[in-house]
């Protein structure tokens, strides 16, 4: 009998190749600088110590990890410096701690365990094509926004449709987000154990045959969370998807340089839309995502009946600057109380967010809808809390808060995860933003996306006009202000991505046609609305465009910016979410 | 950026030949029981009993306590932490492994763990490699890999199942009783294994089972010299017998 032993020296390895400490403590050492980082640069507003709570953990789980190491090796200083660094800083964790905690573990990594790492070549087009995995292995973060993963569910998504057979594992720190929207995968918490995704890639790679295996990190902008694994000639698929800059870097079973693929449009770039290029990328000119051609986001908007109490969700709250007080709040919840019917309830849900303070800012919103009259009788206003009246635990959050807005009408809140997870439900939501920054706006067209700073003081206005559409169409008050018919006809046209993706030339009928409908719309508008749009879009708002779009020697290039720009413009968006109440 | 990369790792690719039925079985028996597929599980245990810690179990009644406790459970994961040893033969072979059993509660979203080795033997029929037996003890730990690796021994908790399959040509099987453990034992004994050291969990085993051991042993180790000369071995093993180290260390006259 040949024994083979040398496996047992591997800390959290199954593979039986040579031990070799170098790529756990790269794994721990990354991991470590990744969630201090994103705790020094994501903003955290009301004390948020939930998060914060959860990155210590994550922080004492990689020191635990790392003191396992020590067993193994215990001359080696690296492993001593590392232990001693983030023993100091779950010691006395202080903003400044971890600032120079990353500091230091950028030059511990440099000077020991990086190495470099040069894209070399293209990421060949359709290279998943074909295949046929057993396992896909997703690892998310760490740094990554809940807003910007539930974005990158859809990539994941695309990725299911394709390979309906395969078994998917998606290892996050939002474990929320996948049980509630790919509920077909299995998911496995990072908090408090964030290299239990490593030590399944490393166990996948041992276990599965060639061709078996398909792993993909997703971070927000390259954090090469692969690169425990890039000196590993595995037969496995390696992939990272940097979801903050739209590329993909691919490591080649056979061990070669690895290559990248960036599907970013540098004039106008989207998130959204290079997600999409990379899937199509990734599978070829063929692939069509599933989803789309269900068309779920298109579908008829349904609303509840004039007979059933409006339900308005609000979530005046993120993790960033909040310009607006609890009383601006109070004053938009009383524009969509004016804008029902006496006759019809308000249900109002604030989402009270997972801290005390958070808690406090939301309840005085509640507080002050009642003081200033802006609730009518029978009218109900309730935080989503738990049954004590404590914030919620940040492993339910998510489920509670997407079960309230798909039950809901409207969303009306800011620029944070809830807006993500509206355009996933196809609840129509307004989400008020801090600065113009489309590149992260989810295309879907119920979602309404206003930047505070390019127009302020016009939220009552745009509160009315969007209350106009969730209220109205068929079945509900009608007024003038939307050509209802030729909105629903807009409604059921292809998105303008996809009609300059698909006409040869600008002299097209079918761009002709759908340019005139889009002016037909906005001709028909109420001068007043039309005012309030211009401003509210600014530079993207359809009169200026439409003057661009007719302008002679315009390439498709130009016109396919231009009409990214119309599909993020809030005027658009309301005359699809018009068409598809209409067709209701 | 350091300046001196290591060569490239291999993993996968190039894999021993030998390591194959390990991957085999291992993923086999992980898959069913990730995916709570209690039927490929029983296919794939096709034995009469899996030995957990120090007796054999109904294979039934192993998959009927696995059902028990995964029944309810979300996203169950088991994952392979260390190999603490393999042996791999043309049609048979055994290998013992550390894993970690992870799992969330359906309603709470509350998570589970459990550490334990697993012991796998395996066979292969018709060129290809299936699950013989299945042995479950407690985790060894980091610290008895890591003191076995510092001191050059290597260091081994079987349970006895799995030290009985091992040192058997006529494995799988299970012992019926305290003269086939003795039959065991006594082979074992002559192919070198030092001592043994453990606790009895039966008075069966304690008033029956340790004179034998230790008459057997005394006839054996004179003439069998314990341990290969290099490197030196030591072997620990769980098994169903008392038979204090110190007896032992004085039968075989080794301090280790």
């Amino acid at each position: 009998m040949s024994g083979n032993t040398e496996g047992a020296l591997r800390p959290f390895a199954f593979s039986v190749a040579a031990a070799d400490l170098s790529r756990p403590l790269l794994a721990a050492g990354q991991m470590a600088r990744e969630i201090a980082s994103s705790l020094i640069s994501r903003p955290i507003s009301f004390g948020n110590a939930t998060y914060v709570k959860e990155c210590l953990e994550s922080l004492a789980a990689i020191r635990d990890e790392v003191l396992r190491l020590t067993v193994f090796d215990r001359r080696s200083d690296l492993v001593r410096d590392l232990v001693d660094l983030l023993e100091d800083l779950l010691r006395k964790p202080s903003p400044v701690a971890f600032e120079q905690s990353v500091a230091v573990l950028d030059r511990l990594l440099e000077a020991h365990l990086y190495f470099p790492v040069q894209p070399y070549g293209m990421v060949p087009a359709g290279l998943l094509s074909g295949k046929a995995y057993r396992r896909v292995i997703a690892m998310i973060g760490p740094g990554i926004g809940v807003g910007d993963e539930i974005a990158f569910s859809v990539f994941l998504q695309g990725l299911r449709a394709r390979f309906p057979e395969s078994c998917f594992e998606v290892y996050s720190f939002f474990p929320g987000i996948w049980r509630t929207l790919v509920p077909s995968v299995r998911v496995r918490n990072l908090v408090g154990r964030p290299l239990r995704a490593y030590e399944r890639i490393e166990n996948s790679l041992a276990l599965e045959l060639a061709g078996d295996l398909l792993v993909v990190f997703a971070t927000f902008s390259e954090q090469m969370m692969f690169l425990p694994f890039a000196r590993l000639r595995s037969p496995s698929d390696l992939v990272e998807v940097s979801v903050g800059r739209g590329n993909l870097w691919w490591l080649p079973g056979d061990g070669g340089a690895p290559r990248r693929h960036c599907e970013l449009e540098p004039e106008l770039p989207h998130q959204g839309r290079a997600l999409q290029g990379l899937l199509r990328h990734l599978f070829g000119r063929r692939f069509r995502d599933p989803r789309r051609r269900e068309a779920p986001r298109l579908a008829p908007l349904q609303s509840s009946s004039p007979g059933e109490p409006f339900r308005l969700v609000v979530n005046p709250l993120t993790s960033k600057r909040i310009p607006l007080t609890p009383g601006d709040w109070a004053g938009y919840v009383g524009v969509v109380r004016r804008a029902l019917s006496s006759s019809r309830r308000l249900e109002c849900t604030i989402y009270p967010g997972l801290s005390l303070p958070a808690s406090g800012y939301a309840a005085e919103v509640g507080r002050l809808c009642r003081e200033k009259g802006y609730l009518a009788a029978g009218d109900a206003i309730r935080l989503l809390a738990r049954s004590d009246g404590k914030p919620l635990d940040s492993s339910q959050a998510i489920p509670i808060v997407h079960a309230a807005i798909a039950a809901g009408d409207l969303l009306l809140g800011l620029d944070t995860f809830t807006a993500h997870l509206a355009a996933h439900t196809g609840t129509p939501s307004l989400t008020l933003c801090l600065s113009r920054n489309p590149e992260f706006w989810e295309e879907a067209g119920n979602t309404l996306w206003f930047d505070l700073n390019a127009a302020p003081g016009v939220v009552e206005e745009l509160v009315r006009l969007v209350m106009e559409i969730v209220n109205g169409g068929s079945g509900g008050p009608r007024r003038s202000a939307f050509d209802w018919e030729h909105c629903r006809a807009l409604s059921e046209w292809e998105s303008p991505s996809r009609l300059v993706g698909n006409v040869l030339d600008l002299c097209d009928l079918r761009f002709r046609r759908w340019t005139a409908l889009v002016d037909s719309i906005w001709s028909s508008l109420p001068t007043p609305a039309r005012r309030l749009l211009d401003r509210v879009d600014a530079v993207y708002a359809w009169p200026g465009v439409r003057n661009r779009l007719g302008e002679t020697g315009l390439s498709l290039r130009q016109a396919r910016q231009l009409l990214a720009m119309v599909s993020d413009s809030v005027f658009f968006r309301l005359a699809v979410l018009a068409g598809r109440r209409e067709a209701a | 950026m350091a300046d001196d990369p290591k060569d490239d790792e291999v993993v996968n690719g190039d894999m021993a030949s030998s390591d194959e039925p390990i991957r085999v079985v291992a993923a086999q028996f992980r898959d069913a029981l990730e995916a709570k597929d209690w039927e490929g599980l029983a296919r794939i245990l096709s034995f009469p009993s899996v030995w957990v810690q120090d007796r054999p179990l109904r294979t039934a009644d192993f998959i009927e306590r696995a059902r028990e406790v995964l029944g309810e459970a979300e996203d169950v994961e088991l994952l392979l932490v260390r190999v603490l040893r393999a042996d791999v033969g043309e049609s048979s072979g055994h290998a013992s492994v550390t894993t970690r059993l992870l799992w969330s509660s359906a309603k709470t979203w509350e998570e589970h763990q459990l550490e334990f080795d697993l012991h796998f033997g395996f066979e292969k029929h018709d060129e290809t490699w299936r699950l013989a037996f299945l042995g479950v003890s407690r985790s060894t730990g980091e610290a008895g890999a890591a003191v076995s690796s510092e001191s050059g021994y290597f260091s081994e908790y079987f349970g006895a199942a799995t030290l009985l399959s091992r040192y058997f040509q006529d494995f799988p099987m299970a012992a019926q009783g305290v003269a086939d453990l003795g039959r065991y034992f006594e082979a074992a004994a002559r192919k070198g294994v030092p001592y043994f050291e453990g606790f009895a969990t039966e008075p069966y085993f304690a008033t029956r089972a340790v004179p034998y051991f230790e008459e057997r042993f005394r006839a054996v180790a004179p003439e069998e010299p314990p341990g290969p000369p290099e490197p030196p071995r030591m072997v620990l093993c769980y098994v169903p017998v008392l038979l204090p180290a110190e007896a032992a260390r004085a039968l075989l006259g080794k301090d280790k």
